[in-house]
């Protein structure tokens, strides 16, 4: 088989021509040892089957972070130490608005002497920002084939394709160490620019880059993104996903487990022993129910929103406007990214702090993405649960929550005073009109993913939910957390088996707290206790798969220490200064 | 004169004469383009202590205070 790396700077459109080339047979994967991705499909063309890999961007094969690293590492791989039975092929993925930059990598590919292809990629934009590049030329001096392309229109693309078996090794030979001025020279005998207007995207792009204009679209932003997700996420939750599960799915099992079994423990180890699917604990039931009812339709929702702000351009201008904010947490102002996933549904959140580069950046990324807010369906009942005491109630409850999280991920940083504050540098590329296929693609693969890597973990929590219920484990853990914790908090222990819960799904827990009569003062603890003391089973089982058990464990045993000191702070605070009516 | 990036103005233009710091962070930054000899335009500063967003050739570019302080610049 053949194989097509596909090869250049970030921003240049690699992952749009990746999924114009291949089919929907797409997998992703991690560098062996990392947590950098990669991704590969597969190429049909006259009978012949290619393997495409859209190698993480590089701007550089003289790595200066991680991604890069993998990057030059999948060229070694297939170039130095030779898989078996591949014939493997270079295609240099080119920004032709920004020749200059982009030659530098090209240059560096060719003195590796491997067989290379170049693609001009935004060819149609180059006219509109009065460049005019003679690619034949620029063919003539490379000594490689050079296709220009339009990678979003699929312009060009055939040809490319075409072009495939005349990749060859280049004879141009020059001095690495003025690679520069090459580069000069080169430009200067193709490249011709004349005055260009500013574009509406260039003015865009001005306003949210200017501290000011910057900081009120973020908000604004910000705060679209909470609200089309919960709005996508809840539409498909109540008109899709649970009108399936229920009047499909639940009723077809049910009648298949009944038939085939008449064992109880079975039964109950399967179905579950009461008819509602959120608390039955069956594996076929409440095991499948989180993961496709109650998170999955969040994780579309979310993964459309960010796959849109990601294509249009906006995620580094976002990091760059919060940098300010959050530098002082440790963390840069990509870690935004994580957290502003993770107040909407944490399992995204945290599968998110995988981009980031450091140990330290990723565990402070991942406290603050379980402990700043609550998630979306939890807020909602929050909300709901006070509102009927006054709006305030809930400002204070939020506000609580918030500054706790600020405060941790402070003291945290404190502690990892020892090693760097990662300093910010990154390209801001400029906005780009979205590709629906390739948005869709990247939507589908992450879906994918998010089922292959969860669900598994999901159905092993319900199963140890099930040994502990069974084995009794469970009640003693009511009647201690009832006995010694509840009062503690000016809590009812009848409510401790509800928080218990909570570790299942939090919202529905908090909704359950409304038949116990809570007072205000009641209310808000609980709120912030169940906020905080552990993560729901879903993103439980995402941080052990994120940062092994030790890291882990050490997190829950922060929250959970955490959310009772502060619940109990907040308890007697509450009780001085909000006299009961 | 000669200045680093931060007191620069916003909109102004000039030629990099020199790049304080380790070889590491020469070579990122060489790898975007920022080498010495070069033309860069300051474009914004986010905030006092916050990073700085420069354009060269047609990239832009955001640094954070700390690296843009290293980079020096004559106009």
């Amino acid at each position: 088989m053949k194989r097509i790396l596909l090869f250049g700077n970030p921003n240049v459109g690699k992952s749009v021509l990746f999924s114009r080339l291949t089919g929907v047979d797409v997998i992703i994967s991690n560098y062996p040892g990392t947590t950098v991705e990669f991704t590969k499909g597969y190429l049909k063309f006259e009978n012949q089957t290619y393997e495409v890999i859209d190698v993480p961007g590089t701007y550089t094969l003289e790595p200066t972070t991680k991604a890069e690293e993998v990057a030059v590492k999948i060229l070694e791989d297939n170039f130095k130490n030779k898989t078996e039975g591949f014939e493997t092929i270079v295609i240099n993925v080119i920004d032709a608005t920004n020749l200059e930059r982009n030659l530098n990598l090209t240059l560096q590919l060719i003195n590796k002497k491997l067989p290379l292809l170049v693609a001009l990629n935004f060819w149609d934009e180059v006219k509109h920002r009065g460049i005019s590049i003679n690619y034949q030329k620029l063919q003539e001096i490379l000594d490689v084939p050079v296709v220009p392309i339009c990678a979003r229109s699929g312009e060009g693309i055939k040809e490319l394709i075409k072009k495939l078996k005349y990749a060859k090794i280049s004879n141009f030979n020059f001095n690495i160490k003025q690679k520069w001025e090459k580069i000069g020279n080169i430009i200067d005998s193709v490249q011709q620019t004349s005055h260009k207007h500013h574009t509406f995207l260039e003015r865009l792009s001005e306003i949210s880059i200017r501290p000011s204009t910057g900081l009120v679209l973020s908000i604004i932003i910000l705060f679209l993104t909470f609200y089309i997700t919960r709005l996508i996420g809840e539409n498909l939750i109540t008109h899709i996903f649970e009108p399936l599960f229920n009047n499909l799915y639940l009723p077809t099992i049910k009648k298949f487990i009944t038939k085939i079994t008449s064992s109880e423990i079975l039964h109950n180890l399967l179905l579950g022993t009461t008819p509602q699917p959120m608390e039955s604990f069956g594996i076929l039931t409440t095991g499948l129910y989180i993961p496709f009812v109650v998170v999955l339709p969040y994780i579309i929702a979310f993964y459309l929103i960010l796959g849109v702000l990601e294509d249009i351009g906006y995620l580094p201008r976002l990091a760059v406007i919060l940098d300010r904010f959050i530098h002082k947490l440790g963390i840069h102002g990509y870690s935004f990214i994580p957290i502003l996933l993770g107040f909407g549904c944490k399992v995204p959140g945290i599968l998110a702090t995988r981009i980031l580069e450091t140990q330290r950046e990723k565990i402070i990324a991942t406290v603050l993405v379980l402990i700043l807010a609550p998630c979306i369906p939890q807020s909602a009942m929050i909300i709901s649960l006070i509102s009927p005491y006054g709006i305030k109630y809930i400002f204070i409850t939020f506000i609580i929550i918030f500054l706790n999280g600020i405060l941790i991920s402070f003291l945290l940083n404190k502690l990892f005073k020892k090693t760097e504050t990662p300093e910010l540098f990154l390209e801001i590329p400029p906005y780009r009109i979205i590709h629906i296929p390739s948005l869709l693609k990247k939507l589908y693969i992450r879906i994918k993913q998010f089922l292959t890597d969860a669900v598994p973990l999901i159905f092993g929590g319900i199963i140890l939910v099930n040994i502990f219920e069974i084995s009794g484990i469970n009640n003693l853990i009511v009647s201690i957390v009832g006995k010694i914790f509840m009062p503690v908090l000016g809590l009812p222990k009848e409510i401790s088996s509800i928080i218990i819960l909570g570790f299942l799904r939090k919202d529905v827990s908090i909704a359950l707290l409304a038949p116990f009569k809570l007072n205000i003062h009641q209310l808000i603890v609980s709120s912030v206790f169940m906020t905080l003391y552990m993560p729901c089973i879903s993103t439980l089982f995402s941080v052990i798969k994120e940062h092994g058990m030790m890291i882990s464990f050490k997190i829950f045993l922060l929250m959970l220490i955490m959310s009772f000191i502060l619940s109990f702070i907040i308890r007697n605070f509450l009780v001085i200064t909000i006299p009961l009516l | 004169m000669r200045k680093d990036l931060i007191q620069l103005k916003q909109g102004e233009k000039a030629k990099i004469v020199g790049i304080l710091g380790k070889n590491s962070l020469c070579k990122k930054l060489d790898a975007l383009g920022i080498r010495e000899g070069i033309e860069i335009i300051k474009l914004s500063t986010i905030s006092s202590k916050g990073p700085v967003i420069v354009q060269v050739g047609n990239t832009q570019i955001a640094l954070s205070y700390n690296i843009a302080k290293k980079i020096i610049v004559e106009n």
